[in-house]
């Protein structure tokens, strides 16, 4: 553990200086360099040494998905600021790391959300953020990126690939993703197995300034989120307004009710009545 | 459910995002609503108005017997007016309604004409004569009658006017012919009464006339004056009595014979004299004769002959009066001993009714000839024997009258005993005279007001319908309103687009803005995301717009072309259009 400490501080003195010398590091391979040192001391994770996935990105795709990746100062930029310096305010508060993402049903545009937030954190220089899909039963998110048919968390849990093989720079600084790949019908199941558990762990503990997001499977479709709830820090509920009827609020609201709730996004609102954080 | 305040700003939010919803409908109402305001066609209404005048004779003077309040009577007379028969001759003759009649038939012909018939009372506000308050009287009603064609609304409308007329004359008729018929026939009964009455009270009067309570000062006055002539008489009998026993008290005295002497100069001795000398005599010639002594047998032949004439009345009489008292005696003896059924006793019953019958025969013939002289020759006593006799017939007579004023005042009291009774009877009977006889004068007297209002109503001087306004040939049509139908259509289309919209709403239960998160999550949103709008979105939406804008051009074209192809050309249709609406100020043209 000593090492790892050592580890820990040297990657922080690195990406100071990196920092400061304004030189773009990508965090993924500093990842790659942390995992390579820490190898002996993994406790059963396998972790072969492979380069982390690059994407070339295309901004015009990205924007047509409704990617919001370079964009000028708008009213959804504004708003994703604000979610995220409200979230990053709230896991600092609490020390919390592990977020997952979820809606009370499919459509909600929790994937967006989810991959817009990622987006907007990682703006932020003081932390990495890693996306991983936990959608089992229809992982998407890397669909919002490229067409190319990746491996994901489904390989991972079926013991095809290891951790490293399957996380993916999309061309974005300080973010990393963790596709899904292929679909689970027993997908709560899955995300209860030790293999998934023992992921989860790696990933939420390997590195302090890392925010982890989960992009969950619709709270009121199945269990996964209540299955998988045991192993994050908090959920973010994603509303659609004009969408989400008000029982199904107030039940998934219900449902999460002991579980330490980030809060509710209103999403898709209506230009106008969004109100605040319009200037 | 959460209720919450909406202000204004959440109204508008709703309006924006529904606006639609409230579009769409309100436009597509509003074109049902003028295509409706169009499409209606006009209806003519031809209106008679029927005053209805007071009788002209005052009401104190004759009486109407038509009782019921003018709206009632309308009513009563519109329901005779508007059966199938009479309807279904006007449709008939008109030829109205010639779909209804060729798919349904008459009856419902008749229904919509009941229902292009309308009856409207006129009232005004006026003070019942009767009661004083102020009220609301019927003083008129139009009628009317809605047509497609101006001239059958006249023409139909003249006929049910004229029918309501006739109707309420030959309404009006019949029942004050039917009052005083039923009046009449009252009458005739009540006189079958009365003289039914009245036979059984001069039954009564004949059968107990003298004991009538209107009789009884009479019979007691009767009574009266009878026992005065009673006392009378009675005073009388007891005169010629005593004057009786004193006359026979003479005549005792009185020797009917004269005194008759003898050539010889003796006196000629009575019977009864000759009698006692003889039976003197008698006693010394039977102690000096034996009994075939021719003295002796001469002497007995003689007082037998004398008794025979002097002692056959009064010795007989007493001999009787003795054997009564025996016979009396014997009987008293006897009715000790036995009861009154005893054969004994009613022998000897019977045998003192003989010997009392004998007595009084002897009585009589002693009263009669109680002088018992029949050849008295003394002048004497002829003359009281006379008296006496006089006396004894008046005291006959008079007994007999007393006997009867006896009888005549019995009968009188039982008269008057009989008279409560009979008065009983008699106030029953002259009761129902009496109330027989009110009713007949009352029913007479109503059945001369109800001929006088029978005369009334035949001369047509009582409460009648004149015409002031008959059925005109209507000019503009009275119906449809177009504007108003379009205006109301506009309104109603504008409300239902709201409807909706609030519908809508209230079903819609989704999640809508900040503050609907705020209250099931007790907290603020940790964000609101607008919706993502990329170019393709852009582009869509203008390209949906382009498309409904050139839409709706082309439809509205296409519209305009079938309808000037298919239905009227639309310069037609156009100043149809404008004349419908009422903006075209031409003379209607007749259609006749």
């Amino acid at each position: 553990m000593e090492r790892i400490k050592q580890a820990l501080e040297r990657a922080r003195a690195e990406r100071a200086a990196a920092q400061l010398a304004d030189v773009p590091v990508l965090s993924t391979q500093k990842v790659i360099a942390q995992e390579q040192e820490t190898k002996p001391a993994g406790p059963g994770v396998q972790v072969s040494y492979t380069e982390t996935r690059s994407l070339s990105l295309d901004p015009e795709q990205l924007r047509a998905k409704r990617v919001l990746l370079n964009e000028v100062r708008s009213p959804i930029v504004d708003a994703y600021n604000v979610l995220r310096t409200r979230i990053l305010q709230r896991l600092r508060a609490n020390a919390w790391n592990a977020v997952a993402i979820t809606s009370p049903r499919p459509g909600c545009g929790k994937t967006l959300t989810s991959i817009n937030l990622a987006i907007s954190l990682a703006r932020e220089v003081n932390q990495t953020v890693l996306l991983v899909d936990l959608d089992l039963r229809r992982p998407s998110v890397i669909r919002y990126f490229t067409d190319a048919d990746l491996p994901g968390v489904s390989d991972y849990l079926l013991e095809q690939r290891e951790l490293a093989e399957i996380l993916v720079n999309p061309g974005i600084e300080r973010l990393v993703l963790l596709p899904g790949h292929s679909s689970f019908t027993n997908s709560s199941e899955m995300l209860s197995t030790p293999r998934m558990v023992r992921l989860v762990t790696e990933l939420k503990t390997r590195y302090p300034d890392r925010i982890v997001l989960f992009d969950m499977p619709p709270l009121l479709a199945g269990d996964d989120v209540l299955a998988f709830s045991p192993y994050i820090d908090a959920i973010m509920l994603v509303v659609e307004a004009g969408g989400t009827t008000r029982d199904d609020l107030r039940r998934a609201w219900n449902l999460l009710g002991g579980k330490r709730i980030l809060g509710v996004v209103l999403n898709k609102a209506d230009g106008d009545s969004s109100g605040d954080g319009y200037y | 459910m959460e209720e919450q305040l909406l202000s204004l700003d959440d109204y508008i939010a709703i309006l924006k995002r529904r606006k639609w919803q409230l579009i769409i409908p309100a436009v597509l109402l509003s074109i049902v609503g003028m295509i409706t305001a169009v499409v209606l066609p006009p209806t003519y209404r031809s209106t008679a108005t029927i005053l209805i005048e007071q009788q002209e004779i005052p009401d104190e003077l004759v009486r109407s017997t038509v009782t019921s309040y003018a709206a009632q009577r309308v009513q009563t007379i519109s329901q005779r007016v508007m059966t199938t028969e009479n309807l279904g001759k006007i449709i008939e003759s008109y030829q109205l309604y010639p779909e209804l009649m060729q798919r349904y038939g008459l009856v419902s012909a008749v229904e919509q004409m009941r229902e292009d018939i309308e009856l409207e009372m006129i009232s005004a506000d006026v003070i019942d004569p009767r009661s004083g308050r102020p009220s609301e009287a019927t003083i008129a009603f139009s009628l009317s009658f809605e047509s497609e064609s101006p001239t059958v609304a006249q023409r139909v409308a003249n006929d049910i006017t004229s029918l309501f007329l006739s109707e309420n004359l030959k309404d009006r008729q019949e029942s004050a012919k039917e009052t005083t018929a039923f009046l009449q026939k009252e009458l005739a009964k009540l006189t079958d009464k009365l003289s039914l009455l009245e036979a059984r009270l001069a039954q009564f009067k004949e059968e107990h006339g003298q004991s009538l309570p209107e009789l009884k000062s009479l019979n007691m006055q009767l009574i009266q004056r009878s026992e005065d002539q009673l006392r009378d008489t009675e005073q009388s009998i007891r005169t010629l009595v005593e004057r009786k026993i004193y006359l026979e008290g003479q005549l005792a005295q009185i020797d009917p014979y004269s005194e008759l002497f003898s050539a010889d100069g003796r006196r000629v001795l009575g019977p009864a004299d000759r009698l006692k000398a003889l039976e003197a005599e008698y006693a010394t010639v039977a102690a000096r004769y034996s009994s075939q002594h021719p003295e002796r047998m001469r002497i007995e032949r003689e007082i037998a002959t004398l008794r025979q004439q002097v002692g056959q009345s009064a010795n007989a009489r007493a001999e009787l009066e003795r054997s009564l008292k025996e016979q009396q005696e014997e009987l008293a003896g006897l009715r000790e001993r036995y009861s009154t059924e005893h054969p004994d006793v009613k022998a000897q019953t019977g045998a003192i009714a003989i010997t009392q019958r004998q007595l009084a025969q002897a009585r009589q013939g002693g009263s009669a000839n109680s002088p018992g002289v029949i050849d008295a020759d003394n002048p004497a006593y002829i003359q009281l024997q006379a008296q006496l006799q006089a006396a004894v017939v008046e005291l006959a007579s008079l007994q007999e009258s007393r006997e009867e004023i006896r009888s005549k005042l019995a009968d009188l009291e039982e008269r008057i005993a009989k008279g409560p009774r009979i008065e009983l009877e008699y106030q029953a009977l002259t009761r129902d005279h009496e109330n027989a006889m009110s009713s007949y004068s009352e029913v007479k007297q109503r059945l001369v007001a109800a001929e006088l209002g029978e005369a009334m109503e035949a001369e047509r001087k009582g409460e009648r319908f004149s015409l002031i306004e008959p059925p005109r040939l209507p000019e503009q049509p009275a119906k449809p309103n177009r504007l108003a139908i379009a205006f109301l259509g506009l309104v109603l289309a504008f409300g239902g687009g709201v409807g909706n919209l609030a519908l809508q709403e209230a079903l819609d239960k989704s999640v809508h803005n900040a503050r609907d998160v705020e209250l099931i999550t007790m907290g603020p949103p940790l964000a609101v995301i607008p919706f993502i709008e990329t170019e393709a979105d852009v582009h869509r939406r203008t390209r949906r717009r382009l498309i409904a804008v050139l839409g709706s051009i082309l439809g509205v074209v296409l519209a305009t072309a079938a309808v000037h192809q298919f239905v009227m050309p639309l310069d037609v249709l156009w100043i149809k259009v404008l004349d419908r609406a009422g903006l075209l100020h031409t003379e209607t043209p007749n259609p006749s």
